[in-house]
């Protein structure tokens, strides 16, 4: 059977029957394709129907846990256990039941989230039963331990979606406030987990989260180590370590992940750089005492991550010279702009990171152009904007002179679409009529 | 799921059950084999002394004799040495190490001094709330805390007062 989207597969379901009936596709035709692709099979339903099931259990939770509440104060303390030990059982001993049954697999599913949920949410009232008293965020630490048995045994993505947000973005960023060494340890620990799981499953949205997580724990790290001036460095390289990692990817069924590593890579890069561009911030970011440990405990594993993955992607002919070219910008742009905020008020940094995001954003629009491609040349073109009107409204100058730019500008910007969207009707027009 | 083993989601409950079971396990200690105290509770933050669920609590035994002298650092362990006066028990001096007879319980040193940190919440029923922060404020969060104390210097906490009046348990 061939691949395809749940969508493909339903439109052509839904054709099929006309095309045959008004002599398109011969019988034989139509039973090939339905062969193909499966057509006969039913739709188990797809990532959205699983959200749907979670939401649903999630609200009968909230009420079930509404009910028990009414009566929870006059409830003794073994009472209360036992009750929190019945609905964690009930919710993974049912969600199992359905799941292992084949019937019902994603009901079972998501009523398993739902045991995990209520085993979060015993966490806080087991502490609160016995007065628990501690820091916050080992709560989080607790339930990230329970959300990732779960997650390896069930081998169950949306339990390890969970147990990265409450590991990387609520455990995390807690222990390094509190323990900043700590907390850069667990930062890149958990990011190499995240890393492998994502690889194992083929996820882009847990690359993402555990991304974002990773950003959010060093930088509480840096904040608590009295580096600040490091956060935006740390988001550049990990930008840079995620575009280059994406050339060390040669299995074809996992070219999506690459796919989403660089356009995460490219976000945050695109977020750090447009802060640092700006000359009052790069001035009160730049580092005051050189290339420190903390600032080195934040940069330089990425980036030495980084230089690794480009290392082993120079190597291959196969990569796409452009993702290649822009993970080595990416890469050299930390190491410039970390030069640049030693020097003097920080001023290299500021025009590093100006040509930086000026050549990503003229590679975002070439590669558009070349492929006719929406998602870059727009992606190109809206850099390209944001950072030229934030500089005509950063620059003091003749407000004739602004207004002039942004006419100019906007002007530009139409032009230059209407002519990309033409240019893409012809190309249209030629293969339909050469096919 | 590739297996659909049962012992699989049993693994799974295991795992759950023991990290829901080792978080109470130091009160639970403390409780079945501690010395019942009385500690005085000092001012805090007379303006939110009840946050939410629970009262935040700070100790008169959190300044003990010769805690300047002790040298402690931020995130050090220490053990304040109790001993027994009426209404509350007083510090009489901190230790590094748990001291072989008394009652000592386990403190930890961060950015705002020693702190009793298991004991430095007091989760206070719905129906109780109004009233635990009424008497807290007219006594400018002054009150009486029971609690249990092991060998190791654990804590459970019982109830919290105001003189005889029992405000919560």
């Amino acid at each position: 059977m061939e691949r395809a989207s749940r969508g493909f597969r339903e439109g052509l379901r839904r054709e099929l029957p006309a095309w045959r009936a008004e002599g398109l596709v011969t019988d034989e035709t139509a039973r090939a394709l339905g062969a193909r692709y499966d057509l006969a099979s039913v739709e188990a339903g797809g990532p959205s129907f699983l959200a749907v099931y979670v939401l649903g259990a999630l609200l009968v939770g909230a009420g079930v846990v509404s009910l028990v509440a009414w009566h929870w104060e006059a409830m003794s303390a073994p009472a209360k256990l036992a009750t929190l030990a019945v609905a964690m059982i009930a919710a993974h001993g049912a969600g199992f039941a359905l799941w292992r049954g084949g019937r019902s697999q994603r009901l079972g599913h998501a009523l398993t989230v739902l045991g995990t949920l209520v085993f979060g949410a015993s966490i806080g009232l087991v502490a609160q039963i016995f007065h628990v008293s501690g820091a916050w965020w080992g709560a989080f630490g607790a339930f990230t331990l329970g959300a990732l048995a779960a997650a390896l045994l069930y081998e169950s993505l949306p339990h390890l979606l969970l147990s990265a947000i409450a590991g990387l973005w609520l455990f995390g960023p807690g222990l390094a406030n509190d323990h900043a060494f700590v907390g850069v340890a667990l930062g890149y620990a958990g990011g190499a987990a995240v890393l492998a799981l994502a690889w194992r499953e083929r996820s882009r949205a847990l690359l993402a989260l555990g991304a974002i997580g990773v950003a959010l724990t060093l930088a509480s790290a840096l904040d608590a180590l009295h580096a600040d001036e490091a956060v935006l460095p740390m988001v550049a390289a990990l930008g840079a370590a995620l575009a280059a990692a994406a050339l060390v990817v040669r299995d074809p069924t996992r070219l999506p992940l690459a796919a989403a590593a660089r356009l995460v890579g490219r976000l945050a890069f695109y977020g750090a750089a447009y802060l640092l561009s700006f000359h009052d911030v790069a001035s009160h970011l730049r580092f005051e005492q050189g290339l420190t440990r903390e600032v080195a405990l934040g940069v330089l594993p990425l980036l030495a991550a980084a230089t690794a993955a480009l290392a082993v992607g120079l190597r291959r002919d196969d990569v796409d010279p452009l993702a290649r070219g822009e993970a080595m910008l990416l890469g050299a742009t930390v190491i410039a702009i970390g030069a640049g905020l030693s020097l003097e008020a920080g001023r290299g940094a500021v025009v590093v990171a100006n040509l930086a995001l000026a050549f990503l954003a003229i590679g975002r629009i070439v590669r558009g152009l070349s492929w006719l491609a929406r998602g870059p040349f727009w992606e190109g073109m809206a850099v390209a904007g944001v950072v030229v009107a934030s500089r005509f409204l950063e620059i003091e100058t003749r407000l004739w002179l602004k207004g002039a730019a942004f006419i100019a500008c906007g002007v530009l910007v139409i032009a230059a679409g209407v002519a990309f969207e033409r240019r893409r009707a012809r190309r249209e027009e030629v293969n339909h009529a050469l096919a | 799921m590739r297996s659909r083993s049962p012992l699989r989601m049993a693994l799974v409950l295991v795992v759950q059950v023991a990290i829901l079971a080792a978080i109470p396990v130091r009160q639970v200690r403390a409780r079945l084999d501690g010395t019942v105290v009385t500690l005085e509770t000092v001012p805090f933050d007379p303006f939110d002394v009840l946050s939410g669920y629970y009262a935040t609590l700070r100790y008169a035994a959190e300044t003990p004799p010769g805690l300047a002298e002790a040298r402690l650092a931020p995130g050090d362990t220490a053990f304040i040495v109790l001993e027994r006066a009426e209404p509350a028990w007083r510090a009489v001096g901190v230790a590094r190490e748990p001291p072989g007879g008394g009652v000592a319980v386990r403190a930890v040193m961060t950015r705002r001094g020693l702190e009793i940190v298991s004991a430095g919440r007091f989760y206070v029923p719905e129906s109780r709330r109004a009233a635990v922060d009424e008497a807290l404020r007219a006594r400018r969060g002054k009150a009486l805390v029971d609690l249990r104390v092991d060998a190791a210097g654990n804590v459970a906490l019982l109830r919290l007062r105001d003189g005889e009046r029992v405000l919560a348990e």
